[in-house]
Formats: structure tokens, sequence, C-alpha cells
């Protein structure tokens, strides 16, 4: 087990920029995954970590050594694959064991090991099973046991989860996160899919063209997102953003004026703010409160209504904007009816117009 | 691991890897089909016969000058060009009409394909001699058959006859080639969803305009294909021939005519004009044909 | 309804057609190659009276077992050369992008179109340079040219279909680049393999033009030439009898062998020509 180290790692495919000075310190013994929307680079990331794809600059290491001249095979780090990419041709035993054999094992060593993993991961009675004979579930454990029985510095899973059904990667998640602590294993599994992040992780990445778009603890991405893309790609329904302008700056904040005549003063620390300059606020769904309270308050008229059960999602036209509004229960609302939307500026996240944070600070 | 830490960079490696995988066949390419070409066309240019290699004087284009004042050489292109549109329309008229057969949904259609593939499988040189056989004059079922049924007053010779054993050979190529042309097909036809079909129905077609309007144009690549590599085949023929009507000048192709320069008469200087010319002809073929799949293959690339 | 019903009796007319216009030529052989002497010069649509005779004849009046070894032998040798090539070509070329990679699979591709007789003279040299004059080696040698071409590409095609994932896989399982072309990718192609194999046999068991240029003695002939050159007592009495018989002896295995394999042969067939 070894932490990742990724420097000032670039890689382009053609014109296309795949990842663009990318530094990442991955921790030993933790499940770190990589989030990002589809060519954000990330599966990228993974093949410059295992070497199945070279770096144009920077530096990767492992537990400390560079390895980024080092040969796959060489690097002593596992991979599972979005589709498995199991031998077809070999069985769920022959196919655990190829990486034993290939490392030059002898026989016994190998079965013991084989039979180990397959016991950890209950899969010891498919052993003699060609992969078309498992389901995709069995097939995902026979190829994590392929990764683990090596016991590697290092495991990487692209995708693991998404050829499964819902339950069945609801199961695995959790199956997953326990394997790891339960082997103290080193992970970095990569996803388009920020609810399987937020569930799985200790730590996220989170990618976007190419560039480390914030790391941190889920709970950090979610209160403290540093930009306006993480503010939007962690998180649903996704966080309302509204156009605004800076009034004023003070000790008690940041002032904004949205159209419909409101302001607000966000508690934030002014920094490098400049009165006068255009600024978009955001704001999650589910911080919206619904009826007069004490905050500034929008008049909305509501435009849609899905309820879900244990929660309703709520559309809303208002002088600032369309919003969404996600609240528990059951509402007895009705499209077309009007109502006040209550807006705590503690909730509220600003960004410039680079989609920077100016450093909210949420409760 | 004692070896040292740096490899070279992994896809300079890789390529390296395939080279060297790809060399042995490039280099077998090189020694089997290269160098005999250019051999040939050397060789075209020079006096050389088969012993006397060696000492061999270049002559120019006289070999050339040769060969093509020769009225034996054009008669073999023109046997070969008569030999290679006759068969090849036919086998592509028949194969499509049995293609057709084989997709309709017949009971014992993997039987009906398994003998199909009974020509196409037999030795060339076999399918020469039982049709040879067959076409014998005194003894022959052809006749036989054809007496018989009152088609013909007396028995024919059709190999013996120049007026009729370029036909009796195309027949026989025919009858060998078919079977491919109908399994390439049949590949083409099975190519084309059944909805398109189904679709086409409810919007009124009959049959022949289903033909006509959506399959013919669907099975163009398949087509075109399918006449690409009988022509290239048929323009080369060899075997059929040599067994069938050997030293016949009714019916000799240019790959006889070169044959008979080259070893019976171990003229390999005009010979190899020859050679160099029928390939010429073949590839003017081949390459006007690769442009005339390009446009229908180019997405599917 | 009745006008579907005619159609089906059209349709299994056109059936009945197409067996017997495929099938006839096959059953007259064998018909013919059953009789002998005057039996032979009339014609009879059954073997009325069996006769062997042909057939032990065959083996009798000339090394014809020789010939069916020699064939068997340069088959065997071709395929084994054409799939030893097609897997490096087809790795290379199917498994790897590199500068250049269309154009070899468009240099080995254009040897389908070269007439065997404008190698004629260069491939006569190159063998009797080589020693391998009159020598079933030379043989096999020349073969590769009209069996290379179809052999690179159905090899080339499968590897194509094994997903980057899968050699990915094995790559960082720790497998040296030739342990997953051994262990991994060759296994996969297996069917590519067989099916190139199998047209590169009857490829080279029906060979005629070089089999007839490159040898020289009975002993060295394969069965296609030893066929074609069947003589009688005289040039005008052909023994009709015995060529049937021969014919029907090295036509049953590989018709045999189109049979079991048909529908790979199908298949690699429409690949070969569809995709191309």
């Amino acid at each position: 087990m070894a932490a990742i180290t990724l420097e000032g790692v670039s890689k382009r495919y053609g014109p296309v920029i795949a990842l663009d000075e990318i530094d990442i310190a991955i921790p030993d013994r933790a499940l770190t995954v990589v989030v990002g929307p589809s060519g954000c680079g990330k599966s990228t990331l993974l093949k410059v970590i295992a070497g199945l794809e070279e770096a144009d600059s920077g530096q990767v290491a492992i537990g400390g050594e560079r390895i980024d001249h080092l040969p796959p095979a060489r690097r002593n780090v596992a991979m599972v694959f979005q589709a498995y990419a199991l031998y077809p041709h070999m069985t769920a035993a022959e196919n655990m064991a190829f990486p034993l054999r290939m490392a030059g094992l002898g026989r016994a060593a190998i079965a013991t090991q084989v039979r180990a993993v397959a016991e950890t991961l209950r899969i010891a009675d498919l052993l003699d099973r060609k992969p078309a004979a498992l389901s995709g579930g069995q097939q995902q454990r026979v190829a994590i046991g392929r990764a683990l029985v090596r016991d590697p510095a290092a495991t990487l899973l692209d995708e693991p989860l998404s050829n499964l059904d819902a339950q069945l990667r609801a199961d695995m998640r959790a199956e997953i996160a326990g394997l790891q602590k339960q082997l103290g294993a080193t992970m970095v599994l990569v996803t388009h899919d920020q609810i399987e992040a937020m569930t799985l992780a200790e730590r996220i990445v989170v990618l976007n063209h190419g560039r480390v778009a914030q790391t941190g603890g889920p709970l950090d991405l979610y209160h403290r997102p540093a930009n306006r893309f993480v503010a939007g790609f962690i998180g649903a329904p996704q966080m309302n953003f509204l156009d605004c302008r800076i009034t004023a700056l003070g000790a008690d904040g940041i002032a904004v004026a949205l159209a419909g005549d409101l302001t607000l003063t966000i508690p934030a620390d002014p920094g490098a703010a400049r009165v006068g300059v255009a600024a978009t606020l955001g704001i999650r769904p589910e911080h919206l409160a619904l009826g007069e309270t004490s905050d500034p308050s929008l008049v909305c008229a509501v435009t849609r209504v899905e309820r879900l059960g244990a929660s309703a999602h709520i559309t809303v036209d208002s002088a600032a904007g369309p919003l969404r509004v996600a609240i528990a229960g059951e509402p007895s609302l009705k499209e077309g009816e009007s109502l006040a939307l209550g807006l705590a500026p503690a909730r509220c996240h600003l960004f410039d117009a680079d989609g920077i944070a100016l450093a909210s600070r949420t409760l | 691991m004692v070896r040292p830490a740096t490899v070279a960079p992994l896809r300079r490696h890789r390529t390296r890897l395939a080279w060297a995988a790809l060399a042995p066949a490039l280099a077998a390419v090189a020694a089997v089909a290269g160098w005999p070409l250019l051999r040939t066309l050397s060789l075209a240019f020079t006096d050389a016969r088969l012993a006397t290699i060696e000492t061999a004087r270049w002559v120019g284009l006289e070999n050339f000058a040769w060969t093509l004042s020769d009225p034996d050489w054009w008669r073999a292109v023109f046997n070969t060009l008569v030999f290679a549109v006759c068969s090849v329309s036919l086998e592509l008229v028949l194969g499509l009409a049995f293609a057709l057969l084989l997709n309709a949904g017949l009971r014992g259609q993997g039987a009906l394909r398994a003998v199909a593939l009974v020509p196409w499988a037999v030795p060339t040189v076999v399918a020469a001699q039982v049709w040879r056989w067959m076409y014998h004059d005194v003894h022959g079922v052809v006749n036989e058959l054809l007496l018989g049924l009152g088609v013909i007053a007396q028995p024919v010779a059709w190999l013996a006859d120049p007026a009729l054993s370029l036909a009796a050979v195309i027949l026989t190529d025919v009858w060998k080639a078919t079977p491919f042309v109908t399994l390439l097909l049949l590949a083409g036809l099975q190519t084309i969803p059944a909805p398109v079909i189904a679709a086409a129905r409810l919007d009124g077609a009959g049959p022949l305009d289903l033909l006509i309007r959506i399959i013919l144009p669907l099975l163009r690549p398949a087509i075109v294909v399918a006449v690409l590599f009988r022509a290239l085949d048929a323009l080369r023929v060899f075997d059929l021939i040599y067994v069938m009507t050997s030293n016949s000048r009714a019916t000799a192709t240019v790959s006889i005519y070169t044959r008979q320069a080259l070893i019976d008469f171990q003229d390999l200087g005009a010979g190899s004009a020859a050679a160099v010319l029928t390939f010429a002809l073949i590839g003017m073929v081949a390459v006007a044909a690769v442009f005339a799949l390009r446009p229908a293959t180019g997405v599917a690339r | 309804m009745r006008r579907r019903r005619l159609a089906r009796i059209g349709l299994y007319l056109g059936a009945g057609a197409f067996l017997a216009f495929t099938l006839f030529p096959v059953y007259w052989a064998a018909v013919s190659s059953l009789e002998s002497g005057a039996a032979l010069f009339t014609i009879d649509y059954w073997p009325r009276d069996p006769a062997w005779e042909n057939y032990s004849d065959v083996f009798a009046d000339q090394p014809f077992g020789r010939n069916i070894a020699n064939s068997v032998i340069v088959a065997t040798l071709t395929v084994g050369l054409s799939l030893a090539l097609a897997a490096g070509a087809g790795f290379a070329l199917g498994r790897v992008s590199f500068r250049g990679r269309r154009l070899m699979l468009a240099v080995v591709l254009a040897t389908t179109m070269f007439p065997q007789v404008a190698v004629l003279a260069g491939m006569f040299e190159l063998i009797r340079g080589l020693g391998l004059y009159n020598n079933l080696a030379g043989l096999a040698l020349s073969y590769l040219l009209f069996t290379l071409p179809f052999t690179v590409w159905v090899v080339t095609t499968f590897m194509r279909q094994v997903p980057a994932e899968i050699e990915a896989a094995a790559l960082i399982d720790g497998a040296p680049p030739w342990r997953v072309v051994w262990s991994i990718l060759l296994p996969l192609v297996r069917p590519g393999l067989v099916t190139a194999g199998l047209l590169a046999f009857i490829g080279a068991w029906n060979e005629f033009l070089f089999a007839l240029t490159f040898t020289l003695t009975d002993a060295a002939r394969t069965v296609p030439v030893a066929i074609a050159l069947i003589s009688g007592a005289s040039q005008y009495e052909l023994p009709w009898g015995r060529i049937m018989a021969a014919s029907v002896i090295v036509t049953l295995p590989i018709v045999a062998l189109a049979a079991v394999f048909q529908r790979r042969i199908a298949t690699g067939l429409a690949a070969g020509a569809i995709k191309g």
C-alpha cells in the first residue's frame, strides 16, 4: 500500500487536452474517488497512473518512488475495468490466478491466494466457471478479485459500477467500501456519478476539462464548493444560480442585488470582490424555504410540482429567474399558485464572473 | 528487478513491437510477391531464356512490341475479357437468385447452404475434369440429356468446336463460382435489418419494388465486392482452361498465353512482357473496382 | 392464400433447380467412378453394377498415395506458415496504431490481386535459388502469395474485435507483451485462426499452376497436378473411370471439411469480403 502523487501531469490527444497540469496527492490506505463529467480526463488519469498511457509531462510516484517511466507490469498497480475485462477463455480461478502466474508464483501459492480472495469476495463456488456463465455482479467480483489477489500498491477502479443495475450498484458500492476498509487498501475509483462519489469517498477529486476543480471530503465539496462548476456538479437536484450585482462590501459580508429588487447581504469575506461587478448567487434547492420567514424573500409562481413521496421538487418562476425548490413531504401546492420563497443569506454561495467562489461561509 | 529502471517511452516501445511482429509477414510478402514481380518486370526488358538467365541482354521494349503485335496475344486478351464478362455476369445473376432463395426462409436452409459450398470446395482441376467428361462428344452426359430433350439433333463436340468451347468453359466456371457469389450476397442480405423490409412492405412495396428499390441498393457493397473478387479471379483464370481445352487458341487466356511463353517456349523475356501486360490489365480492373467500392463502404469503415 | 401457396411451390422448385445444378456434376463423377469398361460408355444414372477397380487402379498405375501425402504436407505447411506470419501481422495491424499501419495493411492486401503468372518467372528463380525446386517446401512458400492476404486480413479483423480493456488488463496483470499475445490474444482470436487456416488449407490443397510449374517428378507432385496429368494407353483414350475415382478421392476430404465447418467458412468468406 502506498500513496500516489501526481505532479504537473499533462496529456493531450492531438488538439484535445485531456489532462492539464494536474497535481494530486492520493492518500495511502484510503478510498479516493475521482469524479467529473464525461470527457473531463478522469479515465486518462487512471491510465496514466496504470501506465497504459504516457503523460506528455509531469511526474507520477507511488510510495515516493517515481514510476512514470515504468511499463504497467512493473508498477504494482491493479485495475478494475468498467466492462470488467475478464479473460473470456479462462475460468474465474484462472482469471484471478493470471497476475500471480505472471509474477512467477508457484502453483500451490497461487491456489491458496486465489481461494482466500475468492472467499473474501464470496465467489468460492464460482471458481470453475467462465465469465460467460457468470452474472454481471459475479463478473464484477471476479474482476475485483483479480485486482486484489496480488496485494497491489494501489487498486484503480474505472467506473466499476456503471454496468450494474441500480439495486446491485448500491450493494456493490457498500461492498467496495467495506472491502477497502477491511483490507486497508489504497483505492482510486473513477466515476461520473456524483452520488456514487459522495457515498463512497473519503476524499473526492473533482475533475473538469482536464484540471482539478476541487479536492476534499464529500461535505467540504457540498458546503464549500470552490467554484461554480463544483457547486453545480455536486448535489442533486442541482444548485440554483441567479445573476446578481455586488452593491456594497462591509464587515458583515457582501451585499448583492438580484433582479426584482431583492437585496441580500451574504456573510462572506469581501476579499478581492469589487463593488459594481456582476456575480452569480447560488443556493441549493433544499436550502430554499417556502413561506414568509425572517429572511429576504422572493414572490414566485409555481410552474411545476414533482412529488417523489418522501420529498417534492417544485419549480417556480421569480423576478430573479426560475428556481428549483426541494422540500420534505407532500406539499399541497398547485401549479400557478403564488408563494413567497425565503433565501437565507447564510445558505447562499457567491461566485465571481469567472465562477470562482467568493469565500462562501455556510453555517 | 535488476534491469535498468528506464525503458523506452511506452508508445514508441509498442510501435517497435508492432513492427517486429509485422516484419516476418512483410518479409514473406516481399519474397513471394515483391521480388518476383520486380524480377518479372526487369526480365521483360531482356532476351532471357530459361536456360540463360545470367547472360541475358537488355533489349528495351522489344518484347512488348513483339507481344503486342502477336495476334495470339490479342486473341488471348479477347478470350479473357469474354470469359470474365460472361462468367461474372452470369454468376452475379444466378448468385443473386440463389441468395434470395436461400434467404426466403425455406425448410432445410442450413443444408442448402452446405450444398452451396460443395462446388466452391471442389478443386478446380477436379471440376475441369468432371465437366470435361460430362462434355465428352461421344459418351458425355450433356449430349445424352440434350439429345433426349430434343434440344440438339446430333452429338456436339463441346470442347473441340472453337465456336462452343469458350461457352462450355464459361458454364463450368459458373458452376464452380456461383456458390461463392451466393454466399457473399447471402451474407449481405442478412445484414439488411428485417424492420426495413417490413416498413417497405407496409409502405405498399410489391416484391419487385422491394427488390429494386430496397434490397439491391442496400446490397450494393456486397455486390461490388463479389464482382471485384470474381472479376480478379476470372481475369487470371488458368486451371480450368489448361485442363479442359489445353492449348486450343479458341480458349487461351492471357494466363495460358503467358505460361506457355515462359515455360513451354522457355522465352523468359517475351513471357515476362506478357506477364507485365497481364498484371497491368488486372491492376486496372482492380483499381477501377476499388474506386467503385469506396463510397459504398466509406461509412462502414 | 392461393398466391402464397404458388409462391411457396415456386420457391421449392427453385431450390430443387439449385440442388440439381450444384450437385449433379459431383453425383455424376461418383457414378462414373464406379463404372468401368463398356459400362462407362453407356449412360446410366445409377451404377447398376458398381465396380471398385477404378479406385484400386488409381493407386496401382501411379504414385497416387504419394501425391495425396504430398498435398497433405504442402497444405499443412502452408497453413502453419500462414498462421504464424498472420498471427504477428494481425497483432500489429489489428491492435497497435502506428504510422504506416494502413499502408502496410494495403500492401499485404494488394497481393490479393497478383496474378500467379505475373510472378511465375521470379518465383521460379527464387525457388531454384533457394534449392527448393521440385520440393514441397518450395510449393508451400510460393502459396504464401495467395494465403497471406486473407489470413492476415481475417486475423486482423478478429484481433480488432478484442476489447482494448482486455489487453490493458493483461498488461497491468504483469504479462510481458509476447505473453499478452500468446496467452490472451491468440486464444481469443482462435475462431479467426481456424477460419483462416481452413481457407488456406483448401486453397493450398486445390492449387494447380505453381504445383504444375515448380515440380517435375511424379514423386513430388500434388493431387491436382496428378489428376490433370492422368493419361491412358493412348492420347485419345483417357481413363475416365480412373480420373473420376481420383477426383472423388481428393474431393471427399475437402468437401467434408467444408461441410463440417460450413458456418465458419461462409462467415469467413463474408467477413473477408464484406468488410474489405
